[in-house]
């Protein structure tokens, strides 16, 4: 009988393989701008304010759902729960941000370019989360 | 591999998974016409607004190290 062991490098490299893929399909990096195709998904910057509400409420929303799945995890190890707190702190700061980006759309106002760099620095602090753990 | 702490791991999940996330909610976005965006803004803003983050769980205590 094959044992699969699983460890932390294997972790590791799958860890990495993702953020690589994800990297590699231009999702992620410092400005947070999906490759833009014919086919596939629309850059950011070329997005109308409705798509940019719609984008940074589904990225929240599923950051909340992972992040209320993964706490009540029975296995969890302190690691785990140093990255959720440092989580929390950053969707309780963004939220906010995100709720003022949704009365400009509702309204039919068009949102200033400072909240939306807002939102995507607080997105973007988020990608950080690695680097506590170097800490 | 000194660096790789459960943490460092831990962190670089969480990376890989918020680029996913990003990318797949422009894919849902992708050739979406104003009013089915418009739809998907509302049903998105309706968890967001049930879902403060005050109503997020805390995080259980860490476990003393042996």
């Amino acid at each position: 009988m094959l044992k699969k062991r699983v460890d932390l490098k294997f972790l590791f490299v799958v860890a990495v393989t993702v953020a690589l893929y994800a990297m590699a399909l231009g999702s992620i990096g410092g400005c947070i701008t999906p490759g833009a195709t014919d086919d596939g998904p629309k850059r950011v910057t070329e997005m109308t304010p409705k798509e940019k509400g719609a984008w940074f409420l589904g990225i929240y929303n599923a950051q909340d759902k992972d992040y209320r799945n993964m706490v009540i995890r029975p296995d969890l190890t302190n690691d785990q729960k140093k990255i959720l707190r440092e989580k929390k702190k950053i969707m309780t700061e963004v939220y906010p941000v995100i709720k003022t980006y949704n009365i400009y759309i509702d309204s039919g106002a068009v949102p200033t370019q400072a909240v939306e760099d807002q939102i995507i620095q607080l997105i973007n602090d988020l990608t950080g989360l690695v680097i506590i753990g170097l800490e | 591999m000194a660096i790789l702490t459960g943490a460092v791991v831990g962190g670089l999940i969480e990376l890989g998974k918020l680029g996913l996330q990003a990318y797949f909610q422009a894919m849902r976005l992708a050739g979406k016409t104003p009013e089915e965006t418009d739809k998907m803004y509302q049903e998105e803003k309706v968890y967001f607004d049930t879902h403060a983050p005050d109503t997020l769980p805390d995080v259980p205590p860490d476990i003393p190290e042996q």
